[in-house]
This record gives structure tokens, sequence and C-alpha cells, in this order.
């Protein structure tokens, strides 16, 4: 029998207090575990998507704005921008390539994104089925969106998946189903730009009231309540829409640049900033001060959670002391069995370790459980973060386990001393108390 | 006569800056069997303490099988009161989380020595103990914790049974059996047995007796077994 089945048997003895040790290192690990993971997936999911992508340029307004909607598609946009800008950008000498984005439909919550083949490739996307769009109205659908090739979709306006202004005079075609690529992309539809234009510029002489639409029979004040509900929808989601429907056909929501030097993407966006309509972002830029500023709340549990790893630190602590307060005069006959000091300090150290050590574990896999399960209910962090691989062990894990490993040696260094100087002459003098 | 296993000389341990106990000299052969008579507080402990290595005496000499004990290490007179001591306390002190084959088999476990070849199952059996092996000690009747005591003592064949106060919780009859059992164990390993105690009922089982009342070494004329 070695210290470890001692350990064992001394912590079967007193199992309500290891459980509760157990548990309480299991619950700061845990909550550490799924803040570190969070915080980590969300902020490679940020980088992930915006791989590539040196500045994107839209419509003055918030930059922040700017990038969650036309990078992340996780918000909405706050206008458009004309074609001729894109035209203009792309002949400037510091641009590499530009990529248009038209945005303003979805299927089914799946945004339709107007763009060219280049987009793809921004996410080295590969086909798992079918062919890249060519004609207006052909569309490549991401890896989630369950589509097929051939399927013919009616696309909603706005961003919203509930929306009831549907497209369904003009069906979208799928020719190409994408590979997952652990990008927003899995969940975009992507099009020609000219496809997008073309059904907004369409959905505009609706609000103009095209009288001479022969498929739009409706009488005068059905037409007027379905413009006034499409402004509403328009409202909601901030998509700027020119009063002119033929001005609608030239115009796109965001340009994605990549530029062909450094000290490009420090001038270029000022620039573009001081010198025309156009608002420039630099998406690693923007995220890394939206992440510092959620960075409070994050270190925020990240001292809660310490504080719950050290209190478990203090609670094992007081369980090894109390136990070997309880077990001192068993530990005195090992001593007369020829049992050395050592080998009573090693059993400490070996309860504290089996305890702290299977706490930890628990308390690994219970964050990833919890990050997994945080992940995936939050709408706005799909396609951000992919949710199976939160599942994954990491290095990390193991830094935490050995942080409680450690945290555990620490807290059975007072009470393994005291056991291996147990005095047992005056122990078995006294007798069991 | 056979040799010295045992020998304890002008043993002195100081408790605290006033109090000095003086122990009378304790020599013990191979296979002898000895009584430590006193009452409670009489210092029988601390005296079975120097003589099984865990208590260094203030001054005296202690030696087992002629080597000085107190001259090795710690972790060498561990090992030797692992190898060569058995012993058996009033409070019994099996590990309750542990089943009774593995209590006894603890004294193997902590000495570091393998017991031989069926040992433990000729103990359990011969302690009527084979059907209780694998049962917890809260499981088991006093007597049966008691034998399971002695079984863990002589497990390793020791050349001493070192027993503090085995019988004074116990009526007479068990007093008694517990006693035949010792001196039986004690017997069938050739092992010496120290018993220190209050309880005078065990007396006529010996007949070298040291008495730590007028701390000095009375030896009977006759044993009475």
């Amino acid at each position: 029998m070695n210290a470890l089945t001692l350990a064992i048997a001394s912590i079967r003895s007193r199992a309500m207090h290891a459980t509760l040790c157990m548990a309480a290192v299991a619950a700061g690990i845990a909550l550490l575990c799924a803040v570190f993971l969070f915080s980590e997936s969300v902020s490679s999911g940020f980088a992930r998507n915006a791989k590539g992508i040196d500045i994107i340029v839209g419509t003055k307004g918030s930059p922040l704005q700017l990038v969650l909607s036309s990078v992340y598609h996780a918000d909405v946009p706050a206008g458009n921008i004309d074609e001729h800008d894109l035209e203009h950008l792309k002949h400037m000498p510091q641009i590499r390539s530009a990529i248009p984005l038209a945005l303003g439909d979805n299927y089914k919550g799946f945004r339709m994104v107007g763009t060219t083949p280049d987009y793809l490739d921004l996410y080295k996307a590969t086909f798992a089925k079918g062919k890249v769009f060519a004609a207006p109205f052909e569309t490549v659908a991401g890896a989630d969106t369950g589509l097929s090739v051939g399927d013919k979709i009616a696309v909603t306006h706005g961003f919203s998946a509930d929306g009831d202004d549907v497209h369904d005079d003009h069906l979208y075609t799928i020719t190409g189903v994408l590979n997952p690529t652990g990008t927003v992309l899995d969940k975009l539809l992507t099009s020609r730009v000219e496809s997008v234009q073309q059904l907004h510029a369409g959905h505009e002489h609706h609000h103009d009231h095209d009288e001479e639409d022969e498929d739009y029979e409706e009488d005068e004040v059905d037409h007027e309540h379905e413009a006034d509900r499409h402004e509403e929808s328009h409202e909601h989601d901030e998509h700027h829409h020119d009063e002119n429907g033929s001005a609608f056909t030239h115009q796109i929501t965001a340009v994605i640049l990549k530029v062909r030097s450094p000290v490009d993407l420090m001038n270029l966006p000022r620039k573009i900033n001081e010198s025309s309509e156009l608002m420039a972002a630099v998406p690693s830029y923007e995220m890394a001060r939206f992440t510092k500023s959620l960075g409070i709340g994050r270190q925020l549990i990240v001292v809660l959670a310490t504080g719950f790893v050290v209190l478990s630190a203090l609670m094992l602590w007081a369980t090894l002391s109390s136990g070997l307060a309880l077990r001192r005069y068993d530990l005195a006959v090992l001593r007369v069995l020829g049992a050395s000091p050592r080998r009573l300090a090693a059993t400490v150290i070996a309860e504290a370790l089996l305890i702290s050590g299977c706490g930890a574990l628990i308390g690994v896999v219970l964050g990833h459980g919890i990050a997994y399960m945080a992940v995936s209910s939050i709408e706005g962090l799909r396609g951000l973060v992919l949710p199976s691989v939160l599942l994954m062990p990491r290095m990390m894990d193991i830094g935490f386990i050995l942080l409680v490993l450690i945290a555990g040696l620490g807290a059975a260094m007072v009470p393994s001393f005291n056991a291996a100087r147990t005095d047992i002459a005056k122990l078995l003098a006294r007798g069991r108390t | 006569m056979s040799s010295v296993f045992l020998d304890a000389k002008n043993i002195k341990v100081q408790l605290d800056h006033s109090k000095t106990l003086t122990f009378p000299d304790v020599t013990i052969h191979h296979g002898d069997a000895v009584l430590l008579l006193g009452r409670s507080g009489s210092g029988k402990t601390t005296l079975l303490s120097v003589l099984a290595g865990l208590l260094r005496p203030s001054v005296g000499s202690m030696t087992i099988d002629g080597q000085s004990l107190y001259a090795m290490s710690s972790a060498a007179r561990d090992h030797v009161r692992g190898q060569n001591f058995g012993f058996v306390f009033q409070t019994l002190h099996l590990l309750p989380s542990l089943t009774l084959a593995q209590n006894i088999g603890l004294a193997a476990d902590m000495a570091q020595v393998t017991p031989e070849a069926g040992r433990l199952d000729y103990l359990l059996e011969t302690l009527g103990l084979k059907d209780k092996a694998h049962r917890k000690p809260d499981a088991l009747s006093q007597g049966e914790q008691q034998r399971a005591a002695i079984a863990r003592a002589v497990l390793l064949r020791p050349k001493i049974i070192i027993a503090d106060e085995p019988t004074s919780a116990l009526d007479d009859d068990n007093a008694q059996a517990v006693m035949k059992l010792l001196k039986d164990q004690a017997k069938d390993t050739g092992a010496a047995l120290l018993i220190a105690t209050h309880d005078d009922r065990i007396r006529p089982h010996f007949k070298t007796i040291i008495n730590l009342e007028n701390l000095m070494r009375d030896k009977v004329s006759e044993e009475v077994a």
C-alpha cells in the first residue's frame, strides 16, 4: 500500500469534506477556463474572420458598426456608398485589391452578400459541390445554410429572419455549396453585386408605387400600407435607401481593401476619412478597442475565479489540517509500524494533489462545457466562433491543472510538515483523544 | 539461555525542565516474556517509546541485537522498528477506511517488506478472521478487531511483540483470551513479548516483571502460564 492508496483511503473516510473541496476547486477552474476559452475563441474568431482584410470602407458613421456589419455580419450597416467610390478606390496606388459588398437581404437569417468571387478567395473557400456564381441571381451557399445546388430561394428584405418583405419576384438559384471554412462565410449566401442592386432597385420602384408593374395589382390603399411597412423595415435596419430607384442600382454597402504596405495601412484610412464622404476603418484596430472595452468585465470574472481558486486552496488547507488533527493517532500508528516521516508527508501531499487534481479536471471539463453552451446560445457569435472547437482539449487546460496542483501542493505544505514531525511518543502516551 | 535481543541501560527521559523520569534497566532475550507494570502516568508508554526507537532518551544506551538504536539514522531506526517490532495498542487503531486484510497488510507496507507467502491467509485462518477479511473495521466486533490488531503485529514475524495496555478495557474472559492469543503468537513466531499495563490480572502470565511503581525490577520465582 503506497502513499496514493493511503491518500485515497483517507479521502474516502472523509468523503464529504473532500467533495466540497473538489467542488470549490472545480467551480473556480470552470469559471477561469470558460472565461479564457470564451475570450480566446472570440478574439481568434475576430482575427480569423478579418484575416486578409486590411481596411473596410463604408458610409460615414460608427467605425465599429461598419466593421461588425460588413466584416463579421453581426450588425446592420449604417448606409450605402456609391459604386463610383469603388472605382475611385481601385485606382488608388496604395490599394492592392478592392472587393465590393452589397448587403440588404437574408434567407432564413443567412445574409445575402453581393460581391465578387474574390470574396470567397479571401476565406480560402473551396466548393463541396457546384461552382461559383456567374450570372445575376446565381448564388453560392455557405456550409451551414443547409442549401443544395439547384435550390431556388426567395430572399427577405433586411437582416431579420422573420421579416415578411419577401423578394419573391426574383428567385436566386444555388450554383455551388462551400466546404466549411470556420468563418462567417459558412453562414452567408454570396452572389454578384448586380443581383442585390437589381433586387433593391425593383424594391425601390415598388416604394415609388410603380403603377405599371403588371404583377402588382393591389389597390391604392394597400400600396400605401405596404410602402409604410417597408419604410418601417428600412428604419429598423438603418439601411439607407436612396429615394431614386435607379440610383440604387449603383450603390454598394462597403468595400474590403487590401493595401500594398504597412505604411499604407497606417496612412490610407486617415486620408480616406479626411478627403471624402467615405469612412475607412481598420478591423484589427476596431476589434482591439472593442475587446479592450469588454476586457474590464473579463478581468472582473478572472479576479472572481482566481478568488475561487485561492479560496478552494485555503479550504483544502483547512480540510487537510482538520483531517490531520482527526487522524494524527492513526499517523502515529503508521510511524510505529515503520513508516518514515517522509512517507507520512507524502501521504498528505498525495491527498492534496488528488483532491485538487480531480477538482481541476472536473473544472476544466465543466469550463469547456460552459464556454460551449455560452457560445452556442449567443446568436451574434455564430459564425465568429466555432462552438465545437471549444470542446477540444487545449494546452491551456494543462496550465490550469498545473496551477491548481501547485496551489494544492502549497496548501499541503504545512499539514504535511506537521504530519512528518508528529510526536509519536507523546501521542501514544496520551492515547487517542 | 538465548542471546540478548534488547538492552536498555541507565535510561532517563526529561519530560520538561523540572521532571525527569529515570527507568530501570531492561534486558530482554529472544523469546522472553516481560511485563512492564505500573499505573497510569507511571511512564510505561514513555519507556515503550524509548525501547521502540520512537523517543530518544536524554541519557542512557539502548541496543537491539547489539546495535545501538539511537546511533542509527532516523530512517534506519524506522526500518529496524518496522522489521523487528510488532505493536498492539489498547485502542486498536485499525484504519476505518481500509478492509481488515488491508489493515493487517499495513504492517508490511509501512515497513516496505513483503510478508512470506501465505502468511496473511494463515493468520486470517488461525485467528478466525478469514470470512471477515474484506470487511471494514466498523463491521467487526471488538474481539475481531483485537485479533486483527494482533495479526497486524505478528505479520512480519517480529522479534518482539510490544503491547500497550492490551487488556485494560476487557472483561476477565476476554483479557485472558487476548493474553493467550498474544502468548501463542509470540511462541509461534519465536518473538519476545513485552506488555506494558496496569492490569494486575495478567501478572500470573509472566515471570519477569518490571515494576515501574517502585522503579525496581522484580523477578518472580516461576512462570504461571
